[in-house]
């Protein structure tokens, strides 16, 4: 395959790709950002990047994983923003009781996540929302599996002590 | 609760965000880009968008060049001459050890010397610059931003929303009323007051100038009408009564006078144009462009934008940094000056990189802004330092930057961390509270 056959070739593929793709990368980023209309936004912004960065794509079976971070890139560039001015949020997000527990405690951690860091956000973000091994999160953050279980493990408890805090913390309203 | 049991209800949380499908609008705007087609107006969702704005965005979305989705560019091409020669800052490494810090959730400097930070429902003030803090409640409202307003240890605002608003869809038929919570005891008690109107799809910045005199303004966001509301108190937030509005204005707010206001563009993720930096001289009725050298004119969101609000350090000299991405993709900041109120800026510094939070004035020879770490002048931004900083995490964006003095400061990187000594060494904000 000569440089334009394997050009049109990665169009195709990612064309392919944003096209039938868009409603898992929405899913991924509003579970990411607990934020719809922003989830939209960096949807928008990551099929923007990745269409035009498709130059950059050299195995075509790679292609899901290397949209995924990029959109994965985009919402942390989002939650560094919000750190200058937080918005929290998800007032308008779609509650299926099926997906849950039923736990009235689920709610709860809106606030505790959005405290976190930008990276604890997304490494929970994959792991808990798109029940991602440790083994693919490592791939889509371009760091070693160890770095991975260990940055998983602070950020479940610096989640877990975010929400101690929130619980201890009296309410006024 | 177990490890497991506490990873059970993480999953549950996220399991219980279910968006459903991606908009249609979402999948047809991505369906456009991907069709190779001849430079065009972009499509009419972000036209009826466009058409809200000034007179000199509409120009510049003419100037469209590509299949580019978010490429409004400028015809006008900022001025790349800094002030003065500076060599290449190098990059400051920063220990990966240091104690992690209590996260918060908003901060800012008292005009008497003091800091203040929110976490949760908590209000903490500082008169020793971060030495040690006081603890109070302070009413905010869950899944909703900080707006907050400290002037001294005893007098405080809130702004939360009120009864009758809607959850926030981007929709006209959302709903924003806004209550504003004042204490005059330093939060021992609170007393609430309706600020009247509906301000759905607006972020809120509040500032006193003193314990009576205070503005708010309503900043339109994307999914808004476009109309900026400037509120103003003159009996320590009991009445609020608008004074004015503005197409866009941002809510990179501060106030430098009696009647000066600044209202600056925040950055989003495309092209929404807030007016850059504009200025009203009467207490918000009427709103003007800042004319800062070489972005006269210009609208401010995907590619050009304010990380802080200007700071003043009296109602003469002041600084404020913008960011930009130029048309070949570069990061810059740009820092601008004024010794005249405002009425005149200059170029001082230009730095080849991205600040994410806004520059901090100490005094008018003193200001400290986050890029290559840490950078400041002390000597009103004639040169500038790189400050080699010990204490902050590693990898981790300052957010927030605040100085009382030339030495004692406060940082916001994750947590809240303090400086005694103009930012070489900082150490996390001991409020006394769990992280």
């Amino acid at each position: 395959m000569d440089g334009a056959e394997r050009a049109g070739s990665t169009d195709t593929i990612v064309r392919d790709l944003l096209l039938s793709g868009v409603d898992e990368a929405y899913r991924l980023a509003t579970r990411i950002l607990h934020d719809r209309l922003a989830a939209q936004d960096a949807v928008q912004e990551a099929a923007l990047r990745a269409w035009e960065s498709r130059a950059s794509l050299r195995d075509p079976d790679t292609a899901a994983a290397w949209f995924t971070k990029i959109v994965v890139n985009v919402c942390r560039d989002e939650l560094r923003r919000r750190g200058r001015k937080p918005r929290v949020v998800p007032l308008a997000l779609t509650t299926d009781p099926s997906q849950t527990d039923g736990s009235a405690h689920s709610d709860e951690l809106s606030r505790p996540i959005a405290r976190l860091k930008p990276d604890e956000q997304v490494l929970l973000g994959l792991r808990f929302g798109r029940d991602l091994t440790v083994g693919q999160i490592a791939t889509y953050l371009g760091v070693p599996e160890g770095t991975v279980k260990s940055r998983l493990h602070s950020s479940v408890a610096h989640l877990r002590a975010a929400l101690d805090a929130e619980r201890r913390a009296p309410e006024v309203i | 609760m177990t490890d497991d049991e506490f990873e059970r209800q993480i999953r549950s949380h996220y399991r219980s965000i279910d968006p459903g499908p991606a908009p249609q609008w979402l999948a047809d705007r991505i369906a456009d880009m991907l069709v190779p087609v001849p430079p065009r107006l972009v499509s009419s969702g972000w036209l009826r968008t466009l058409l809200a704005v000034t007179a000199t965005a509409i120009v510049v979305v003419g100037l469209v060049l590509g299949p580019r989705l978010y490429g409004v560019l400028s015809g006008q091409q900022p001025s790349r001459e800094p002030a003065t020669p500076q060599p290449t800052p190098t990059a400051t490494p920063r220990p990966s050890s240091a104690p992690s810090a209590a996260a918060i959730d908003a901060a800012g400097t008292i005009r008497s010397g003091g800091l203040w930070a929110v976490q949760g429902s908590t209000l903490l003030t500082s008169t020793d610059a971060g030495a040690t803090w006081q603890h109070s409640p302070i009413p905010v409202a869950s899944g909703y931003a900080v707006t907050a307003f400290v002037l001294d240890p005893d007098h405080a605002w809130s702004i939360t929303p009120g009864a009758g608003s809607t959850p926030f869809n981007g929709a006209p038929t959302d709903v924003l009323h806004l209550v504003a919570h004042r204490t005059t005891d330093g939060g021992k008690t609170w007393h609430d007051a309706n600020v009247p109107g509906n301000f759905a799809g607006t972020s809120q910045s509040v500032v006193f100038i003193d314990q009576d005199n205070g503005y708010l303004i309503c900043s339109a966001m994307r999914h808004s009408s476009g109309v900026s509301t400037v509120l103003r108190t003159v009996d320590g937030g009991q009445i609020w009564f608008v004074v004015g509005t503005g197409s866009w204005l941002g809510s990179m707010f501060t106030v430098s006078g009696a009647s000066t206001l600044w209202a600056g563009a925040e950055q989003e993720a495309g092209p929404v144009g807030h007016p850059l930096l504009d200025v009203s001289r009467d207490g918000g009725r009427t709103w003007s462009d800042a004319s800062l050298p070489g972005l006269e004119g210009q609208t401010g969101g995907g590619t050009l934008w304010l990380p802080g609000p200007p700071a003043f350090a009296d109602a003469l000299h002041g600084f404020v940094a913008v960011v930009l991405t130029n048309p070949d993709g570069s990061p810059e900041t740009r820092i601008y000056r004024t010794g005249d109120g405002g009425r005149s800026w200059s170029l001082v510094r230009t730095f080849a990189e991205q600040a994410v939070g806004g520059l901090a004035v100490a005094d008018a020879d003193h200001v400290f802004i986050p890029l290559t770490g840490l950078t400041a002048t002390d000597n009103g931004g004639a040169s500038w330092q790189t400050i080699a900083t010990r204490g902050l995490p590693s990898g981790v964006d300052i957010t927030w930057l605040g100085f009382v003095d030339a030495l004692h400061g406060a940082a916001q990187a994750g947590g809240l961390y303090v400086s005694r000594d103009g930012g070489r060494s900082w150490q996390p904000a001991a409020f006394g509270l769990v992280p």
